[in-house]
């Protein structure tokens, strides 16, 4: 799919397919696309080009009984402050077509899951920012959704609120076999909850894998060398024939030179004696330990939090 | 409708929990019917202490209109001019007086006056009947100035009548008829004569006829609070607009208008959960602000229905306003700014806070694109003209082409962020 806004790609030739009862992570640096990749996935908005289907069924914004399978927790605190907790999931409940009795039960089995059910009462806008982004959570799943799209739902939480919702991810994924799509900036979150990981940027993927299979891919680890872009090609050639250098690359920030090694530790001594050799001055070195903060900086250029 | 339903509701618990601002809301336009009656009443009612004068002709009228006007100058706050400058006035320099708005009423006399009622002819139909004698008006004159000047008209002319028909004249009459006069004639003139002499009914020999100047439009005039509780009503109406921006404006803040985007529920749905609860409370609104003015005012309403038919579509323009100016504004800052401008705007020139009727024309015509003043015009043709159902279709039709463009816009122009 590709979204524009006027002049700006903002999601640009994306494909992807999750499968039934993924935990499927987005990551992404901010405006790299990931919520509007969210709002065409959950139907807010139609895309300029393309379409994304839920079990063969296309997602608009005006296909009802899709999105009536689809839940969103947005990343803003999407509640009224002024009803109660359970006045807010009945309201959200009400809107996804529940009524009566099945409405009762559903609100009180969300809120329970959330650990919330003894605050159930108060107003939201009395709750803490934890226990707000918990209610946020479960306005998304009063109505049983098939795919749950949460978007950066552990911003601004305490410890105890995202051990909370990790629970619950873990939880919601071993007992209802739900799919979830997960944004967020945090890598700890993607490697623990996450099937696979989509790495977002500029509209577009450009890594998917699982969280080993992205972290393998760097292999030992990346050693992020800051040279001088008129030196760069020569420096890859003196590095290139080294043999405890996997590969040589340059940097998406096309700024840096990204070597790849079986250790980065062992292998930097002869990368620097390389370069001594060659008599080429560096301006800086970086050593990416093999995770996944590592692999998102090596295919964007980027901190998962620029 | 379900989404509907939902929306209505959780729009009314959260009104529930801001009652300070609904109460605002009541009272603000309950503050104006009562400040702006007490400090605008001599708008409508003439100080005791200052005399009338009301320019009058009687040009060839007589004797009997000369002591009609003698009565009215003795009357306590009356001061009758036969002539200005010199000049004894004729029916046309009085209109013209009257026109300039120099005189709230001015009086003309047919020529001939005196001679038809001395007429021997005048109860067998040698005379045409009833004798018209003119009140012209000011259209800028509220009721209460003119309406005690047309009943001591009215009760000076019934003495001349009652003179006419006295004992002595109705011998007179019955002596200039002679025999001929059939039984049955001279009965009714016998039960007429009592009837001027005794309970003071005179019969209709003689009315007077209410007319604006030459060139004016023919109106009535409201009483005080007749002016105030409709115009007040329609005023605090349309601040509804003000709270509805406010509701849509948090709801895209908090994100939750988003959720909503998400939920299977299409905009036209949304946008009419967001007017029910409010049109509700605009409904109510208007019950309450009448129901002040009859319990408290002694306001007569005349025809609930038809107050209702105006109401209906009033309390939806206003909403439907509120809702468009939601979905048209870039900010809560702006859209409260533009709503409050143009509430204050559209009050004035529609006579919410000045009456239209003393307006000048221009303004008046102005006016007229105002829903304000169509809701104005048609609760009032209830409480003043007296008019019912039939008499209320056009403001009510007015009403609603205006709330359905209001609406349509809102629904048009919505957004979820």
């Amino acid at each position: 799919m590709t979204h524009r806004y006027g002049d700006l790609t903002a999601v640009d030739d994306l494909s992807l397919e999750i499968a039934r009862g993924e935990v499927f992570g987005i990551l992404g640096p901010n405006g790299a696309g990931k919520s509007t990749l969210i709002s065409i996935m959950s139907g807010m908005l139609a895309p300029t080009a393309g379409a994304v289907t839920l079990g063969g069924s296309e997602v608009t914004p005006t296909a009802h009984a899709v999105k009536r399978r689809l839940g969103v927790v947005p990343q803003d605190l999407a509640l009224y402050e002024a009803l109660s907790g359970r006045e807010n999931l009945r309201f959200f409940g009400r809107v996804y077509g529940l009524s009566g009795r099945r409405l009762r039960d559903r609100a009180a089995a969300v809120l329970d899951v959330v650990g919330l059910a003894d605050r159930a009462g108060d107003a939201a806008g009395a709750y803490s920012g934890g226990m707000k982004r918990r209610l946020n959570l479960a306005a998304g799943l009063i109505h049983e959704p098939e795919l749950l799209m949460l978007d950066e739902p552990t911003v601004g939480v305490d410890p105890q609120s995202r051990a909370h919702i990790f629970d619950n991810v873990e939880r919601m994924r071993r007992e209802t076999g739900m799919t979830i799509v997960y944004t967020t900036h945090y890598m700890e979150e993607a490697e623990r909850l996450c099937d696979r990981v989509a790495i977002v940027d500029h509209g577009r993927i450009v890594a998917l894998d699982t969280p080993r299979g992205l972290i393998q891919s760097l292999g030992g680890g990346v050693i992020q060398l800051g040279v001088d872009a008129a030196q760069r090609e020569r420096a890859a050639q003196a590095l290139a024939p080294l043999r405890s250098v996997r590969g040589v690359a340059p940097g998406p920030d096309g700024q840096s030179l990204n070597v790849e090694a079986a250790s980065a530790q062992h292998t930097l001594v002869d990368v620097m004696q390389a370069l001594n050799a060659a008599s080429l001055p560096l301006a800086s070195v970086r050593i990416l330990e093999p995770n996944l903060e590592s692999v998102f900086l090596r295919f964007t250029g980027r901190s998962l939090r620029d | 409708m379900r989404a509907t339903f939902a929306i209505t509701i959780k729009e009314l618990m959260l009104l529930r929990r801001d009652l300070g601002g609904l109460i605002t809301l009541f009272l603000m336009p309950l503050m104006f019917i009562v400040v702006f009656s007490l400090a605008l009443g001599g708008l409508y009612e003439p100080d005791e202490a200052e005399s009338l004068e009301v320019p009058v002709s009687t040009a060839g009228a007589g004797e009997a209109a000369a002591r009609a006007v003698e009565r009215l100058d003795a009357v306590d706050g009356l001061t009758m001019l036969r002539q200005i400058d010199g000049q004894p006035l004729d029916p046309a320099r009085v209109a013209a007086l009257v026109a300039a708005a120099e005189y709230p009423v001015g009086i003309v006399f047919p020529e001939g006056f005196t001679a038809a009622l001395d007429d021997p002819r005048l109860l067998t139909g040698g005379v045409d009947l009833p004798l018209r004698v003119t009140a012209i008006v000011d259209p800028a004159a509220s009721a209460p100035v003119t309406a005690p000047i047309e009943a001591a008209l009215r009760g000076a002319l019934q003495q001349e009548v009652g003179r006419a028909l006295s004992s002595a004249g109705v011998e007179a009459l019955l002596a200039g008829l002679g025999a001929s006069l059939p039984a049955e004639a001279r009965q009714q003139l016998a039960a007429m004569q009592q009837a001027a002499g005794g309970d003071g009914q005179a019969p209709p020999l003689v009315t007077v006829d209410r007319q604006v100047p030459p060139g004016v439009e023919r109106e009535q005039f409201p009483s005080t609070y007749q002016q105030n509780v409709p115009s007040y009503t329609v005023l605090g109406v349309f601040f509804i607009a003000t709270v509805m921006i406010t509701s849509v404006f948090r709801e895209r803040t908090s994100g939750a208008m988003r959720r909503l985007r998400a939920a299977p529920v299409g905009r036209a749905p949304i946008v009419l959960g967001k007017l029910i609860p409010y049109y509700l409370i605009n409904l109510v609104q208007i019950v309450i602000m009448f129901a002040v003015g009859r319990l408290i005012f002694g306001l007569e309403l005349g025809s609930v229905p038809a107050l209702l038919v105006v109401s209906l579509p009033l309390a939806l323009t206003a909403t439907g306003l509120g809702m468009a100016i939601a979905n048209l504004a870039r900010s809560e800052t702006q859209g409260i700014g533009l709503a409050v401008m143009l509430v204050l705007t559209l009050a004035a020139l529609g006579g919410s806070m000045v009456p239209s009727f003393i307006m000048p024309e221009a303004m008046q015509l102005i006016g007229r694109v105002t829903p304000h003043a169509w809701a104005i015009q048609g609760f009032q043709d209830v409480l003043v003209r007296g008019q019912g159902l039939g008499g209320v279709w056009l403001e009510a039709g007015v009403l609603s082409i205006y709330a359905v463009v209001f609406t349509a816009v809102g629904v048009w122009r919505f957004r979820f962020e």
